[in-house]
């Protein structure tokens, strides 16, 4: 795999800082992951390798049916076999809840339709395995033998599977208790739309009528899981002191923390979480899956309890990301110029509120400057697992339409695909569809790195294999950037190497991006800073991992606070050189006095004689709440051979241009992107849910959940375009989402180009082709339609303002 | 995963004794890449598991022109993948063993296994069926030999008895001008299961023209299964375009294909006549090579 690294000659700011270094040293440099040794030899800790004394192993039955009133539940037969400690269902919970809190008993806020209070199934089961009860045993084959003994009795109830139908105004509502929420406020009679998210601006139906051209073409793509290679695996221990542990595999220790402290209602005093090395989150591992069910299992029989999700437990009843159902309209002048936009997305987000969101929009229409527009997503709920957030949320999706309709509009103008959206893409003061204006953004510079590549401007080669065609597509996508507070600690050792601590989990290679910081703002050698992953006892407060925001928002804590220990190692050298803290020389890891050079402290002199001396050890500090976001844009080019035959792509060949702000440590950001665009080919050529007419997930297993293998991953070469975030250190912006956005389309316009085949579903790879080459008209004619008739249109109230929507953690 | 007994015989005459003496229940385990999958991801453990481990009668290849091929039990997808004479006469079969799984399955994975495992889609079925594969089988009674074709009853079902092990399969030599080819069809490029995989053998005669034509078919009915009429109507013709493009249209026929959520039956059955096309066309080519 190549890179080329592509500087753009903006110059960086870097804020704060009082000293300037002519030359960075360890920023930008390849140096090897700290954990890599770890991981590669066995020895990092995940979240099942935790065990304690006398645990016990729990597991948990699923729904019979997909959506069915529960009637009874019988566990005396699994509570009386011996080696079972307990046996917890949904109608126990408010009870022990109660007793862990000293509360009164409150089951009406069970009553609410939210998957993170609906740990175990209340009252009635709204997809198929969805947990109904727990058991919790001294082994986990006896757990499971326990399982077998629960009688549960159904009243199945009518499954609907398809959002189309189940946003109708006469489809049976899932839930008596969700009600449409719009901007405007919220709708009084329970729907299945659980959401509407518009945004508009100027007049969309004239512009349209103005355009020379219209594409209007209907997409859907297919429910996929996140695939994170570890299942999610949890330790719960409860002490006499009344505080809960918890080891878990989670992507924010402290979002488990207040989110347990909520569940069971106490301080969060009382929790203690400690977050394991994670092996894969994608955004799935931000919100909690099996933490609330150990805690409870583990106050009931008073021993540690450890959980374990199967491979099939978690593509049936984790939380994947939905599938989306989109009409794209575009208008556009003769000269490509875009001129309107219009779209509905439909998210099917499963059976509890969440997982659908604005990113869809923003992250698809926001790479075009387009003057009127109307875009309408409907979150919809079905009886389908409930969904959740997966790297750049609804992007991809969102973007595998709006690159289509752009392809098919290049092709109704004679343009081309990199001209069209080089004309049209968006640059600083341009506005998103939010209309929140960019601050400097590189999406051209990704164009026109596409642009001048020559696997773009080279005569397409000859398919390597007899009969099959070859073609070439591109995509855009943006991630708009994720901030948050982050905090940060450094303690300076006596020997003059560093510690950075932090709350924040590491899912990429945070620690050795953060050591690559804090050695350089410290001017010590990298080799001599350690990087702590502390529990929620110990470390500073740190938002979850997730929205791209790690290394521009704890980075810039870690900066901070070594800027705050420099600046205390001035300050006690100051003393010893008995001069002004501002004529104390800060350079190469040794200090002086401007007045008399010759006499040089080292940081470990600074830091030894200063523990003794009254003004105490250096603990530099830092935190941030809110910096500018700082959206990322990217541009890829997929290069694909197609058998016109059978339907089967293998793609050859993927060059990524991508604006990085400042890679820190290229190799890291080289696996951001190459891991973005690899589960970016499965979601376009082979992956997706498929559900029987019941509700039953037909393919809960790897080989028929068919996520990319090594010998479906092509080449991906990496342009790293590095155009500063105005915001943060070294310019740096978040790369770990965007990369997957702008794959799904750039793969089906490849296709297109490739055998003439405009596939308008996804996963593209087989049938779908040949269904498409067998209706050439496809992606040529506009496909008229109507949106369904919702069941909000007629009775939204405005009761309160909707609270601002909290940050989605990614 | 329940417990479950566990016997490792050292001889196949012992093996058949401690299948007559625990009777029902069990399963004979070889490589064990089917047998554990199974019982960890199914919850179908057997009572009691037989394995073959330590019965090294089972371990051989061996090949010669009158006797023809014969494969033990016992021996590894790697090992018929890479062996020299079924690479140059039983082409079809090295390609088979070759596409189940990884490398890390084909070095615990048995061709024996692959057959009594029964799967529909099972890839070194359809190259042993066009090949006249004969299964040689122990049992209480002694031994029985177990033409292919008739070996496979059902969705993970042969007419094995409780009390039989399968000792070895054979081949016999193929004619001068023969050849032989297997393809699937899968949406990843390995480590995946077949949508659809089709065998073709031929063998010409004197003349140039077909003596007898081959097709057989996997994951497109419940066992994998010869395509009997398509293979009938190409003998004494020419192996042209014409002829090939004939038995492969026949050989869709004959599919008989299911939807799931690996392929649609008409996308199968389309599958079916596009790889018995070229799957007959490279065995052809192999023929005149040959």
């Amino acid at each position: 795999m190549t890179t080329t690294q592509i500087p753009t000659g903006i110059p960086t700011r870097t804020p704060e800082a009082d000293v300037t270094v002519p030359t960075r040293t360890v920023i930008g440099q390849r140096v090897p992951k700290i954990e890599g040794t770890e991981k590669v030899t066995g020895k990092a800790q995940y979240g099942a390798d935790t065990s304690r004394p006398n645990m016990l192993w729990a597991r948990f039955l699923g729904s019979a049916h997909a959506h069915a009133r529960i009637v009874s539940i019988d566990t005396a037969a699994a509570r009386a076999l011996p080696g079972v400690h307990a046996v917890v269902t949904g109608a126990d919970l408010p009870g022990i809840v109660a007793r862990i809190s000293e509360t009164a008993a409150a089951p009406e806020e069970f009553d609410v339709p939210s998957r993170g209070k609906r740990i175990l199934a209340w009252r009635k089961a709204v997809f198929h395995h969805e947990p109904v009860a727990v058991a919790a045993a001294i082994s986990p084959t006896i757990a499971e033998e326990a399982l077998a003994l629960i009688t549960v009795e159904y009243e199945p109830l009518p499954v609907v599977l398809d959002p189309e139908v189940s946003m109708r105004r006469e489809a049976t509502p899932i839930h008596d208790g969700v009600f449409t929420e719009t901007f405007a406020g919220k709708a009084r009679t329970p729907s299945n739309v659980a959401k509407v998210t518009e945004m508009s601006k100027g007049d969309v139906d004239a512009a349209l009528a103005s355009a020379d051209v219209r594409i209007a073409a209907s997409f859907r793509t297919a429910m996929v899981h996140q695939g994170y290679i570890e299942p999610q695996a949890c330790l719960a221990e409860y002490a006499p002191d009344g505080r809960f542990s918890i080891w878990t595999s989670t992507q924010g220790s402290f979002g488990v923390r207040s989110g347990l402290a909520g569940f069971l209602k106490v301080p969060p005093r009382r929790v203690r979480v400690t977050a394991s090395e994670v092996g894969g989150g994608f955004g799935a591992k931000g919100a909690m899956t099996l933490e609330p069910i150990c805690a409870v299992l583990a106050y009931v029989t008073g021993r540690p309890v450890k959980m374990q999700l199967s491979r099939s437990d978690v593509l049936r009843a984790t939380r994947p990301a939905p599938d989306t159902s989109m009409h794209v309209e575009v208008g556009a002048r003769r000269d490509g110029t875009l001129v309107a936009a219009r779209a509905h997305f439909v998210w099917d987000v499963g059976a509890y509120p969440g997982g659908g969101s604005v990113g869809g929009i923003n992250c698809s229409f926001g790479s075009y400057a387009i003057q009127d527009y109307h875009y309408v997503g409907y979150d919809v709920l079905t009886n389908r697992p409930s969904t959740g957030a997966y790297r750049a949320p609804n992007g991809p999706q969102g973007a595998y339409g709006v690159e289509s309709a752009l392809d098919m509009l290049a092709d109704e103008l004679g343009m081309s695909p990199v001209a069209l959206r080089l004309k049209n893409a968006v640059a600083e003061g341009d506005r998103n569809p939010s209309d929140v204006p960019y601050p400097r953004i590189g999406l051209k510079e990704t164009l026109n790195a596409i642009a001048s590549h020559p696997a773009w401007t080279s005569p397409k080669s000859p398919p390597s294999r007899e009969g099959w065609l070859r073609g070439r597509g591109v995509g855009c996508g943006l991630w708009g950037g994720g901030v948050g507070t982050s905090t940060a600690h450094i303690n300076i050792n006596e020997d003059g190497s560093a510690v950075v601590v932090t709350g924040a989990v590491d899912l990429a290679g945070t620690r050795t991006t953060m050591a690559q910081i804090a050695a350089e703002e410290l001017q010590i050698p990298y080799e001599r800073v350690q990087v702590v992953q502390a529990d929620t006892d110990v470390a500073p407060f740190s938002n979850p991992t997730g929205g791209s925001r790690i290394t521009y928002s704890l980075g810039t804590a870690v900066y901070r606070a070594a800027i705050d220990a420099r600046t205390q190692l001035r300050q006690r050298a100051a003393t010893v050189l008995r001069c002004p803290p501002d004529d104390v020389e800060y350079r190469g890891g040794e200090l002086w006095s401007t007045l008399a050079p010759a006499h040089r402290l080292t940081i470990g002199q600074v830091a030894r004689g200063s523990s003794g001396s009254g003004q105490g050890p250096v603990v530099g500090t830092g935190e941030v709440t809110h910096l500018l976001r700082a959206p990322a844009f990217a541009t890829q080019l997929v290069e694909v051979e197609v058998d016109p035959e059978t339907g089967a792509v293998v793609v050859t060949n993927v060059v990524a241009a991508q604006d990085v702000g400042k890679a820190i440590n290229p190799t890291a950001v080289e696996g951001q992107i190459q891991g973005g665009v690899v589960q970016g080919l499965g979601w376009a050529l082979t992956e997706g849910f498929v559900y029987d007419n019941e509700g039953r997930l037909r393919n809960p297993g790897l080989l028929d959940y068919r996520m990319p293998t090594a010998l479906d991953a092509p080449n991906v070469e990496c342009l790293l375009v590095e155009v500063p975030a105005v915001d943060g250190p070294y310019g740096v912006r978040g790369v770990g989402e965007v990369p997957i956005v702008p794959t799904l389309g750039a793969v089906a316009n490849a296709v297109y180009d490739a055998c003439g085949a405009r596939v308008t579903t996804l996963p593209i790879s087989g049938e779908p082709i040949l269904t498409a080459l067998a209706d050439p008209a496809r992606g040529k004619s506009s496909v008229a339609w109507t949106p369904p008739a919702l069941s909000l249109d007629i009775d939204v109230v405005i009761e309160e303002e909707v609270e601002e929507q909290e940050e989605v953690i990614e | 995963m329940r417990a479950f007994a566990y016997h490792a015989p050292s001889s196949l005459a012992e093996a058949v004794a401690v299948l007559e003496r625990e009777g029902p229940g069990g399963r004979i385990l070889a490589g064990g890449t089917d047998l554990l999958v199974q019982a960890k991801e199914r919850g179908s453990v057997p009572r009691y598991v037989v394995s073959l481990r330590d019965v090294h009668e089972l371990s051989r290849v061996s090949f010669d022109e009158a006797g023809g091929l014969e494969i033990g039990a016992r021996v590894s997808l790697g090992e018929v993948a890479d062996h020299p004479e079924i690479r140059r006469r039983f082409s079809a079969i090295s390609t088979g063993a070759s596409l189940v799984g990884s490398y890390q399955i084909q070095n615990r994975g048995t061709v024996g296994g692959n057959l009594c495992n029964a799967a529909p889609s099972a890839d070194c079925a359809p190259p042993l069926l066009v090949l006249d594969a004969v299964i040689d089988v122990h049992g209480a009674t002694g031994r029985r030999e177990i033409p292919l074709v008739d070996f496979f009853v059902g969705p993970g079902r042969t007419v094995l008895g409780a009390d039989e092990v399968l000792v070895s399969i054979r081949v016999p030599s193929p004619p001068s001008k023969s050849g032989s080819a297997y393809l699937r069809h899968t949406p990843r490029q390995e480590m995946d299961i077949a949508v659809v995989g089709v065998a073709a053998s031929v063998a010409l005669d004197a003349r140039g023209d077909v003596a007898s034509l081959r097709v057989a078919l996997g994951a497109v009915g419940p066992t994998p299964f010869l395509a009997r009429e398509a293979g009938a109507r190409a003998v004494g013709q020419a192996p042209d375009d014409a002829t090939i493009a004939e038995v492969a249209r026949i050989a869709a026929g004959e599919a008989r294909p299911i939807s799931d959520q690996r392929g649609s039956a008409a996308w199968r059955r389309h599958l079916v006549e596009v790889l018995a096309r070229r799957a007959i066309k490279i065995a052809i080519g192999r023929a005149l090579a040959a």
